[in-house]
């Protein structure tokens, strides 16, 4: 397997009226062609920041990149032009976000927006943009491959006219229009009902077999992360804290944060655990903690941790940036 | 009727609609509180189980249907009869970035019921809001200080604080840890629970995450469409759930570790609470419907603790 995406010492700020906001801080990642990984953490833990650089759909200015950088099937994604922007986006990654009803424009029918983009497409590709009916065909067709009934009666209904779960289903299918390598699903099931939620993960996951897509999927629900990714990577404040097999990491979390965060939720199949808070809040970022960013809340934490920042390494079958990854056993 | 602290029957809210239709968001609800109880509404969007609690503390007047408190009809009172009452329910919103006015002082947001309801004033009310605080975990130092300078657990904490001003009764909490992160969720539940055991508080707990409800609740109804369709002990139904609409929210909880996709169990959407289907609401998604559901209503039914409304149960 060769890496798709290379994400090297990424570091992302952000300038504002109180100063410099240090939300990503040296992230390493690489992500090989058709794995499912799955990116965890709370608000604010810069998980949303990283999935979007991915792409650059990240403002510069305010934002900016004191460091590190990202590559995409080998190619150093900031350094594209306009051109190589409109192929990566799309073509080499294609993201789904949280609200679909934000990324629909309410005052023009499905089949309008459809076949804007399918037309989008044929240009960045390089291709003659095919005529309106026949992107009017093909986007028939994507709504029918994220089981949408009756496709041909949805391209003139609008936005307001649909559900929750048929909104992200059309948003599924303006994804795959480029046919992308990577798929970026950030928290694309959190404004759901858990019924429907079922539905849509089903969907993306059948899509992502099918395809044979990467998947990158951000979300705050470990159970979401479960069900879908094989490799899980745990974010703390601009940091990834640990990395590594699903199956590995949820039995035995090597970091005091997963093993904190694990402990904070509520299991309905384990009525008698309780779950248990972190003590403590996440740190402001515009003047983050020295050394490790998780020391003020960490139980283990000795001077070591203030001092140093520690790095991303190799612990029993896993990545973790804990010093005393060794004692922080299960 | 003893010992019932809040007693609803038959409960509706409805709203005209353009066109002459009806959405029936509230359509017969029945519900019973005990004094010291904690009962959990869980339902889906748009089930109406807010709209039950913006009900039963009348901060909206039903269309129908009784809403005993304390042994008394309060369905029909006027704002003018309702304010005494007030002090005894108390109601927490999901979130508490909206509930706090940001440019009240945290003193300003806590003091304002006793304001209202001229219990105490000046000094008095400092040193009882101080107190206020420290019972919700808050420093004295908070008095003075803002909204923004909160965090969302901190801001959550002030919300039970003022809550608690007029140490009320009920408790309605609609979904008081929803826009919260997880760590900071299972402090707040904890606080919760403790707050409820030393001060005998009664919670009607709304939420649709049924894992904290089945932690913090005694008994749990669920809703579907506007209307309860399985209602029992937290331990009977998360063991034994009989509605399959119960069945199917409980096997769609995906559990916090790596596990298989649940099984669809349920296909379609939520239909418009301005076109409830005849029959059973739920036939339309059901997987055991059966003829009779098509035309008939199953009732609330069975024995003293758990109930369901099923014509297959």
């Amino acid at each position: 397997m060769s890496a798709l995406l290379e994400i090297s010492g990424y570091r992302l700020a952000f300038d504002g009226f109180e100063g410099r906001a240090h939300v990503l801080d040296g992230i390493d990642l690489t992500v090989a062609e058709g794995e499912t990984v799955g990116i965890v953490g709370e608000t604010g833990c810069g998980k949303s920041v990283l999935a979007r650089s991915v792409a650059r759909l990240v403002d510069m200015p305010p934002g900016c990149v004191p460091g590190g950088g990202i590559r995409f099937a080998g190619q150093d994604v900031f350094a594209m032009d306009q051109r190589g922007l409109a192929r990566l986006r799309g073509h080499g990654v294609a993201m789904i976000f949280q609200d679909p009803m934000t990324y629909l424009n309410p005052v023009f029918s499905i089949g309008s927006q459809m076949v804007d983009v399918i037309r989008a497409h044929d240009r960045a590709e390089g291709k003659p943009k095919r005529a309106r009916a026949a992107a009017r065909d093909a986007a028939a067709e994507l709504l029918d491959a994220v089981r949408l009934p009756d496709p041909g009666r949805l391209l003139d209904r609008y936005p307001h006219e649909l559900s929750g779960g048929m909104r992200q289903r059309v948003l599924i299918a303006m994804a795959l229009t480029g046919t992308p390598r990577l798929l970026v699903a950030d928290e694309p099931t959190t404004a759901l009902d858990v019924t429907i939620q079922a539905q849509v993960l089903r969907l993306i996951a059948e899509l992502v077999a099918a395809r044979r897509l990467t998947l990158m999927l951000i979300s705050h629900d470990l159970g979401v992360i479960g069900a879908l990714c094989r490799r899980v990577v745990v974010m703390y404040a601009g940091t990834i804290v640990e990395d590594g097999a699903a199956d590995v990491l949820f039995a035995a979390p090597r970091h005091p944060y997963t093993r904190g965060l694990l402990a904070a939720v509520p299991d309905l199949a384990r009525p008698a655990h309780r779950a248990r808070p972190i003590p403590g809040h996440i740190p402001n970022l515009l003047q983050p903690p020295p050394g490790c960013r998780f020391h003020p809340r960490c139980e283990l934490a000795v001077g070591r941790c203030v001092a140093e920042k520690p790095p991303l390494r190799q612990v029993d079958g896993r990545l973790v940036a804990c010093h005393r990854a060794e004692e922080a056993a299960a | 009727m003893s010992g019932a602290l809040l007693e609803v029957r038959g409960l509706a809210k409805r709203y005209a609609q353009k066109g002459g239709r009806v959405l029936r968001a509230v359509d017969g609800v029945d519900l019973r509180l005990t004094a010291g109880e904690s009962l959990g509404l869980v339902g889906e969007s748009g089930c109406g189980k807010s709209t039950v609690a913006r009900l039963v503390l009348r901060l909206i007047p039903p269309s129908g249907g009784e809403i005993r408190f304390q042994g008394r009809d309060i369905a029909s009172l006027g704002e003018d009869a309702l304010r005494p009452l007030r002090r005894d329910m108390q109601i927490i919103f999901q979130n508490p970035h909206s509930a706090l006015n940001p440019r009240r002082t945290v003193f300003a947001s806590v003091a304002e019921p006793l304001v209202v309801q001229g219990t105490s004033r000046g000094t008095e009310a400092q040193a009882r809001v101080t107190e206020l605080l420290r019972q919700v975990g808050l420093p004295e130092s908070f008095l003075w200080r803002f909204p923004h300078e909160l965090s969302g657990g901190q801001k959550q904490r002030v919300c039970i604080a003022r809550a608690l001003a007029l140490a009320p009764k009920l408790l309605v909490l609609d979904e008081p840890t929803s826009a919260l992160d997880v760590s900071v969720q299972a402090q707040i539940l904890d606080f919760l629970q403790e707050l409820r055991g030393s001060l005998g508080l009664t919670y009607l707990f709304i939420s649709h995450n049924l894992a904290v409800v089945r932690q913090v609740c005694d008994r749990v109804a669920v809703m579907y469409l506007g209307r309860i369709v399985e209602e029992g002990p937290v331990e009977t139904i998360f063991a034994a759930p009989r509605h399959p609409y119960t069945r199917a929210l409980i096997g769609s909880v995906l559990p916090p570790r790596p596990s298989c996709l649940p099984e669809a169990a349920l296909a379609g959407d939520v239909p418009n609470a301005a076109e409830i289907p005849p029959g059973c609401r739920f036939a339309p998604r059901c997987p055991i419907r059966m003829e009779r559901c098509l035309g008939d209503d199953p009732a609330l039914a069975g024995d003293g603790s758990h109930r369901v409304a099923c014509w297959a149960a």
